[in-house]
């Protein structure tokens, strides 16, 4: 590990000297990554009929900013020169457009010294193995229908409007840092980086970064005489790790939950104030991970203001909250203290909480984004997504929340006890306080001052354990299962039968712990009638996990079914796409 | 023609006799009342004057009762999985699920004792979504109490 460390340093410093931008006009010479596929066009006219698409640019895709034109519609059309690709690509430009609203693109911009842009940008180069630009014109068959559904298109047509360059950027050398502590100072905010219009003229900054690029294989040159053995890839699959540090720039209308955590956090008693005074990366989760978990959520929020009791009815939702230090800080700790003191509640088994910490992270990533104040449009609140409905016949709420505090939270609390961990404390805390039930009280959900989101993780979590256990008492540990010789569940190994689980329970947490149970119980029905479909090996579980989706679809009533159905195939798919874009590897934290 | 006619028939019979010779099989092995019998012991039992011991003891014994019955059925569908098809079938199945939770409680009470947490963790074998009265159908699951279970669970915990 310490070799490992000292291999990385250098570049895992320098690196996280990068800032993040997401409000600021794009400019020319930023550096932007696509997080959804956009078509690349000859030229900046934007409408369906413009026949002028040259390439479909995946996500993931890196470049540098030729051009910009703005439009009057606020929108922009931007000309990108695509790094990660072959150098024949790499030559022109394709004109993309960018909605500020709804972006697909993000900007990073770029603060140091050139030897410090020459890393971020070698590291781009060498980090893609993947040609990320598709030739529309010769290989129209790599794109499947479901890829070119999702090809943002512009839905205002800006071909022909009169545009203008806008202003011009240069990179503000910071001074060289020597330590991780100086290089998170150095990440000063973007928006003091955006220079005065008489800075560094834009040809400049081209200049910067096109030595940069040429002295990107000077630098390999010396990695080669420093280090033993340089790896080909600089982040050697652990990019997640590695990669940039984002800051995103607060503004009024974003910045609620950044004052509200400010202000809480003046109460050294208060959830908020404990949390944030740890400060270490997770045990579990890359904070890369958690930051492009919460960056790509799209909502809705809202806002508990202190003292509020309900979001419900409120019709105007707010804009994410922006993603500041304190806000990440606390949604990482209180991911972690939930994992470090409920993990072995959950699972039983302290060996495998790591495991269990990924998936409850990427299902409240698919749930939430993790952002605290999420809410559907049905009301689900917060991290978790928690409802507690009213039950018509008693009239009384009998969700989610209701069934935590009636059974759960006595469990967990009794379990702490055992425990008897200082640390545990805020959980204790938060759990003796409980959430209030129906929704006449939902802020409890979402509210920084009610505990949030650490209340709402540890309710999530409560859940889960409730959807898992059913799982194991009427499938996997069913004595009838295991009676027959070939019965599908009858020879499970261990871990097969850990992994089953806790993915459908996972899964469970969309469909409700009946509603799978009756696709499970229906898959076993027709399992039980061949002799070849026994459950042995985790490969096993997987391929059934796959399969119980055509009985998840054929038992599913009185809701949409395409969403339970493939709420699994979902969070796998989110799962991907985060690790991808947090860089690349796995969002997994390697046990020391 | 005739022939596709009486190859048909022959599939049509050759089915009769299987699912005939499916349920002579299980009518000599167990039959609906059989489970409905046993499980109706049980409950009775939760529901009488006897001590937490005792009842822990009939669930026991109802339970090992219920499986050696339903074992014999699972055996046999291995031999011949038209069994599978006969309703006797799936009814043990469903039934059982209803004994689950007491079948819990019985484990939990041989490590811990009844206490208020082994109960607990048995109710959590008593909630059933309500997905057609949800905010959000479905979504976040949705418990509701099974009531007669939760009753039966309730006396035994009490």
């Amino acid at each position: 590990m310490r070799s490992n460390l000292k291999k990385y340093l250098s570049p895992a410093l320098l690196l996280s000297a990068i800032s993040f931008l997401t409000a600021a006009a794009p400019v020319k010479n930023d550096m932007v990554e696509l997080t959804a596929f956009l078509h690349g066009r000859s030229e900046a006219k934007f409408r369906d009929s413009d026949n002028n698409k040259l390439v479909a640019l995946k996500p993931g895709t890196k470049a540098i900013v030729d051009e910009v034109k703005h439009f009057e519609s606020g929108n922009y059309g931007v000309c990108l020169r695509v790094v990660t690709t072959d150098e024949g690509k790499s030559k022109n430009c394709f004109w993309v457009h960018h909605i500020p609203r709804s972006p697909t693109i993000r900007f990073y911009n770029v603060a140091m010294s050139d030897s410090d842009k020459e890393v971020m940008l070698n590291a781009w180069k060498t980090s893609e193995k993947v040609d990320t630009v598709i030739d529309l014109k010769q290989s129209k068959a790599v794109i499947d229908a479901k890829q070119v559904e999702r090809i943002t298109e512009a839905k205002t047509p800006e071909a022909g409007q009169v545009s203008v360059v806008v202003r011009k950027t240069l990179a503000i050398p910071v001074p060289k840092v020597a330590s991780e502590k100086a290089a998170a100072k150095a990440a000063v905010p973007a928006k003091e980086l955006r220079p005065p219009s008489d800075g560094i003229d834009a040809a400049g900054s081209r200049e910067i970064i096109e030595s940069t690029l040429k002295k990107a294989g000077e630098m390999n040159s010396i990695n080669s005489l420093m280090a033993p053995t340089p790896p080909k890839d600089p982040c050697n699959g652990a990019c997640a790790e590695k990669t940039l540090v984002k800051e995103e720039t607060c503004t009024s209308k974003n910045s609620y939950l950044q004052k509200e955590i400010a202000q809480l956090s003046t109460d050294p008693t208060a959830i908020v104030t404990q949390l944030l005074a740890v400060d270490r990366p997770s045990k579990y989760i890359k904070d890369n991970c958690f930051n492009e978990a919460m960056r790509s959520s799209g909502g809705p929020f809202k806002y508990c203001s202190p003292g509020k009791r309900s979001y419900d009815g409120g019709k105007h939702s707010v804009p994410r909250a922006c993603l500041s230090k304190d806000l990440k800080k606390l949604t990482r700790n209180a991911f972690d203290l939930t994992m470090n003191c409920l993990g072995e509640f959950l699972t039983n088994d302290s060996k495998t909480i790591p495991v269990a910490a990924q998936n409850y992270f990427f299902l409240l990533a698919q749930e939430s984004g993790h952002n605290p104040n999420a809410v559907s449009t049905k009301n689900a609140g917060g991290s978790s997504q928690l409802t507690d409905p009213v039950d018509e016949e008693t009239g009384r709420p009998a969700g989610a929340v209701s069934y935590v505090n009636r059974v759960e939270k006595k469990l967990m609390l009794s379990f702490l006890s055992k425990k008897n961990d200082p640390l545990c404390s805020p959980i204790q805390q938060v759990l003796n306080q409980g959430m209030g039930e129906g929704l006449g009280k939902s802020c409890d959900r979402i509210s920084i001052s009610k505990g949030n989101p650490l209340l709402n993780l540890v309710y999530g979590l409560a859940y889960q354990k409730y959807l898992k256990e059913n799982v194991r008492a009427y499938v996997t540990e069913n004595p009838l299962n295991k009676m027959r010789t070939n019965g599908p569940f009858s020879r499970m190994q261990p871990e097969a039968k850990e992994y089953f689980e806790s993915q459908v329970g996972q899964w469970s947490h969309n469909t409700g712990g009946g509603g799978m149970k009756k696709a499970l119980m229906a898959m076993i029905q027709e399992y039980s009638r061949s002799s070849n479909r026994v459950i042995v090996t985790i490969d096993d579980a997987q391929a059934a996990l796959k399969d119980l989706k055509r009985f998840v679809r054929a038992k599913t009533t009185g809701r949409k079914v395409e969403e339970p159905t493939s709420f699994w195939e979902n969070i796998q798919n989110r799962k991907s796409t985060i690790e991808k874009n947090a860089g690349g590897g796995s969002c997994a934290v390697e046990s020391k | 023609m005739c022939r596709r006619i009486q190859i048909i028939l022959t599939g049509i019979m050759l089915s009769l006799s299987l699912n005939a010779s499916a349920q002579n099989i299980l009518a000599g092995l167990a039959t609906k009342s059989d489970f409905d019998r046993i499980y109706q012991s049980m409950v009775s039992t939760i529901r009488s004057e006897a001590s937490v011991e005792e009842k822990l003891k009939v669930i026991h014994n109802k339970d090992e009762e219920y499986l050696s019955l339903a074992k014999k059925i699972m055996l046999a569908s291995d031999k011949n999985p038209a069994i599978t098809k006969d309703p006797t079938y799936a009814y043990f199945w469903e039934l059982y699920y209803k004994v689950i939770p007491f079948l819990k409680l019985k484990l939990n009470a041989q490590t811990k004792s009844v206490t208020e947490e082994s109960c607990l963790e048995a109710s959590r074998l008593v909630m059933v979504p309500v997905l057609e009265k949800s905010e959000e159908p479905g979504l976040g699951g949705l418990a509701l109490e099974d009531a007669t279970t939760a009753e039966l669970l309730a006396r035994l915990c009490q």
